[in-house]
């Protein structure tokens, strides 16, 4: 697959390009050239990297649009060295973007089900096993509370929107896997 | 010339300056925790985007030694010297809000 049809024609510009193909990767320039997607055995594989969450969104409206299968995964494979334990991390990885607010409204704006990709990606994988154990972990990290005595008052890392559906993603996530 | 584009292009100069500063000087046996929670033991300047240090030093963008550390959309505030006289855009921005109010528009 050429790499360069996945970068959208109005993300070209003719002066100073933000969406460039460098080896392996598509990559966009923000401070300096981060990778976004890069293609495997005619899949495409994107980075859920926080850092440019509206590139990301953009990219994954176009791919729906092209009508190619594609998957997340984590930036840390970008790196060469790679990772141990990778269907742990990218479990991990695809949860913990799944709460980040830029994703969730981002997503749900697009009308995109990242929890359905990612059910997909794990029996691709042959590893829905390890989501239960990642999503504990993951829904009480979301679920922390913080308390300021002085005031009295109870706060939260994340949005009340993002808590209260993340305690009924679990079911969400069995009937992805059934259906 | 001085337009939007190029102060942009300034300010993201001066940010990776800043950025470039920090991560050159930076280890730790922790490492630093980016935007998607990865640790890094020797931070590059992309690992920094999306974190405070980034925003920070994207607010307390000037270039003149005095206002270092001010904000923004005012480095010269309360400083009546040279820049007295000058056509700024902070002036501008003033008299325009100036005249909504006057009008009812704000």
């Amino acid at each position: 697959m050429d790499l360069n049809s996945l970068i959208p024609d109005n993300f070209r510009s003719l002066h100073n390009p933000t969406w460039i193909v460098k080896g392996q990767f598509v990559m966009f320039k923000k401070y300096e050239h981060i990778p976004v997607c890069f293609t495997e055995d005619d899949i495409v594989y994107i980075f859920l990297d926080n850092k440019i969450p509206k590139q990301i969104i953009k990219i994954t409206k176009h791919l729906i649009n092209l009508g190619i299968e594609f998957y997340f995964t984590t930036p840390e494979l970008s790196n060469p060295k790679g990772i141990d334990d990778f269907e742990d991390t990218i479990i991990r990885h695809y949860l913990l973007s799944y709460a980040q607010k830029e994703f969730f409204y981002g997503f749900k704006k697009i009308e995109f089900d990242l929890i359905h990709n990612m059910v997909k990606w794990t029996e691709k994988e042959n590893c829905f096993d390890l989501v239960k154990n990642n999503y504990e972990v993951i829904n009480k990290k979301i679920n922390t509370k913080h308390i300021d005595y002085y005031n009295n008052t109870e706060f939260y890392d994340f949005d009340k929107e993002i808590r209260e559906d993340f305690q009924s993603l679990y079911r969400d996530i069995q009937i992805n896997k059934i259906l | 010339m001085r337009d939007r584009a190029w102060r942009r292009y300034v300010e993201e100069r001066i940010v990776i300056r800043r950025l470039k500063a920090q991560c050159d000087h930076y280890w730790s046996w922790r490492g630093f925790e980016d935007i998607n929670k990865i640790s890094h033991q020797h931070p590059r300047i992309k690992d920094y985007i999306g974190t405070e240090n980034n925003f920070r030093f994207k607010t307390h963008t000037t270039t003149k030694w005095d206002t270092y550390h001010k904000v923004k959309y005012s480095p010269n505030k309360g400083k009546g010297y040279w820049r007295d006289g000058v056509k700024t855009r902070e002036k501008d921005r003033k008299l325009f809000f100036k005249i909504l109010k006057e009008n009812g528009l704000k």
